[in-house]
């Protein structure tokens, strides 16, 4: 498009398009172009790292996603697997050998060890029968008759056997998982019998239903237990219960809300040794329950808060439980347990029973209480001397002694000596007062501070 | 390996229609130091959305799409200068007009004229008769019909020539 350089006006597009032709624009200079490349590279290299990063992150996150994913199947394979490798190997390589281990363990205290160890006798119960009837059973075999002469055998008793036909349920049912296969009808007869002898029906046949229902079936009988046998050991029965049924708070709690009045004492008791917080709220309920108070009262004071202990005091009509709650609070041996104790000891409403309660305890906590003899409110360093005081003892007469004559804590300790009952403290202050004139103002002044109760010592 | 190419491949384009694209960015906007912001942002976004670039398009195209993108985000639609010729050219016409100052001035002042044309206008023009695109890249380009791209062509031509009618007459 060359230029059309006539003189006339435009008429028709070709002139248009000479303009047009003629047309320009500030020129784009050279800097401007490497400024522009310069920038071009500034955005393209940060552009590739971003990429790069990106591309890794998102390579991290599946390695990440597949680790934890390997991480977690591994987990959650590797008990079956083990369990299917003990008893295989256990049960090729040494056969006579668990029963020696039973042996190795007194039958009576049954302890996890020696119900692990059970649990892998039962596995060949035709050799523990034929052992029970120490070898007169037809088809014993010579392996199994050499073991009997070498160890006694006794039948497991009745938390054991259902102990162990739990751990077998669970054991057979990984064992069908593992391989595919549903167990066989003479399997699930056997399997089943110690549910129904609990007296649970059985239907479902999941494995976490049947662990449900075999820990069921225990805590069944740690209740039956104590229900039938008032004089028996709790912290034994609750300790086999904490180890063999994890979930037993939760059976505890259902048996205090549905059972019958001995069932939920019984529970309460249990739940005394091994319940937690979150049965703290039930057993308040069971406590408003007149045939239910005591029992709940004295689980409260295992498992439920200091404060919550020092709302029932309070609230408590019974002399006897009232006692009870404080020597609880005392015996706790913790900073926020005593200071609600002191409180009532400060009280003179509720501090004879506080003192009373103190005076009960076989093993209170002496040095607790006498590093409260520094608090910094005046009031529980008083009330903290008078318990002190009337819990007695030689031991501490001798340390309250200690204290007056080395000037620590004296004010505190002249009020416990003059708060104890004992004869040498008595002595004490009344030479030390003959002595000591100033040692006499302060027991003077202590005097007022002292368990009313006593008579005048001068 | 196949994505480092591209990526050595598309600097490589880059750096080549990197003069091409400030040129049209130049004339889109009729100014330089304008023009240059646009092409910063142009090259921002081709370096962000560079996977969309397809072999079969001329990379000149894509990245002329990219600026004309630019230029429109930079004047929203209704925003247009087109500028009506007043008084410069009137005022160019009344002075002398021999004077090769003046000339220069002139042929400015008709990529100014151009420069100012609503948005659509421009973009077709300079395209078609600038870039040397032909009127079926013009309209895959912007997206339009080819009659589209006559119309407005037709359109911008007849608005410079009325603009531009004193020039005429100084000629």
């Amino acid at each position: 498009m060359g230029a059309d350089r006539n003189d006339e006006l435009p008429t028709d597009g070709e002139s248009l398009d000479a303009l047009l032709c003629e047309a320009r624009w500030p020129s784009a200079t050279q800097p401007a172009v490497a400024r522009l490349t310069q920038h071009w590279e500034r955005v393209w290299t940060a552009r590739q790292r971003r990429e790069t990063l990106m591309r890794r992150a998102a390579a991290l996150a599946v390695a990440a996603m597949l680790l934890g994913g390997a991480t977690i199947g591994w987990l959650r394979l590797r008990p079956a697997d083990k369990s299917i490798a003990e008893v295989e190997g256990r049960s090729k390589a040494a056969p006579g050998r668990s029963i020696l281990q039973i042996e190795s363990n007194p039958v009576g205290t049954t302890s996890p060890q020696s119900i692990d160890t059970a649990r892998h006798e039962t596995r060949r119960p035709t050799v523990t029968v034929q052992t029970a009837a120490s070898g007169r059973a037809k088809g014993s075999s010579p392996e199994s008759e050499s073991t009997v002469n070498l160890v006694p055998w006794r039948p497991p008793n009745e938390l054991e056997s259902l102990m162990l036909a739990a751990s077998d349920r669970n054991r057979r049912h990984s064992l069908a998982f593992a391989r595919g296969a549903q167990p066989s009808t003479k399997q699930k007869v056997a399997s089943e019998s110690f549910v129904r002898s609990s007296g649970k029906s059985h239907r479902k046949s999941s494995p976490a239903t049947d662990a449900k229902s075999a820990e069921a079936a225990i805590v069944a009988w740690a209740v039956k237990r104590l229900v039938s046998d008032s004089g028996a050991d709790v912290a034994s029965v609750s300790a086999q219960i904490r180890t063999a049924a994890p979930s037993h708070e939760e059976f505890l709690l259902a048996t205090l809300d549905r059972g019958k009045a001995p069932e939920q004492i019984a529970a309460l008791r249990l739940l005394a040794e091994i319940g937690s917080a979150a049965a703290v709220g039930p057993t308040l309920r069971a406590a408003a329950v007149p045939e239910l108070h005591r029992a709940a009262i004295g689980t409260l004071v295992q498992i439920a808060d200091s404060s919550i202990v020092g709302e029932l005091v309070l609230g408590e009509q019974n002399a006897d439980l009232q006692r009870t709650m404080l020597a609880a609070l005392l015996s706790r041996g913790e900073s926020p347990a005593l200071e609600q104790f002191l409180n009532f000891v400060a009280n003179e409403g509720t501090a004879d029973a506080a003192l009373a309660a103190a005076q009960s305890l076989k093993d209170p906590p002496m040095d607790l209480l006498f590093s409260s003899l520094s608090d910094p409110l005046e009031v529980r360093r008083i009330a903290v001397a008078r318990v002190i005081g009337r819990i007695d003892g030689a031991a501490t007469t001798r340390r309250l002694i200690a204290m007056v004559e080395s000037g620590v804590n004296r004010h505190e300790a002249c009020i416990a000596l003059l708060s104890s009952r004992g004869q040498e403290a008595a002595r004490y202050v009344d030479t030390a007062a003959e002595h000591d004139p100033s040692l006499a103002a302060i027991f003077s002044g202590a005097r007022l501070f002292s368990v009313s109760d006593q008579p005048p010592r001068s | 390996m196949a994505r480092s190419s591209d990526q050595y491949e598309l600097d490589r384009l880059v750096t080549e229609h990197l003069p091409s694209a400030l040129r049209f960015a130049t004339r889109l906007t009729g100014d330089a130091n304008t023009a240059e912001e646009v092409v910063q942002d142009a090259l921002v976004r081709a370096a962000r959305s560079w996977k969309t670039f397809r072999r079969e398009a001329r990379f000149q195209t894509w990245l002329f799409r990219i600026v004309i993108n630019v230029v429109r985000s930079r004047c929203p639609a209704g925003r247009d200068r087109a500028v009506p010729l007043t008084d410069d050219v009137a005022d160019l016409r009344a002075t002398d007009p021999a004077m090769g100052a003046q000339e220069s001035e002139l042929v400015e002042l008709i990529g100014a004229r151009i420069s100012a044309l609503p948005a659509r206008q421009r973009e077709v023009l300079v395209l078609t008769s600038f870039e040397g695109l032909s009127v079926k890249e013009t309209a895959s380009l912007l997206k339009i019909t080819e009659a589209n791209v006559h119309a407005t062509l037709a359109v911008a031509r007849a608005r410079l020539t009325k603009e531009l009618a004193p020039y005429f007459a100084r000629r």
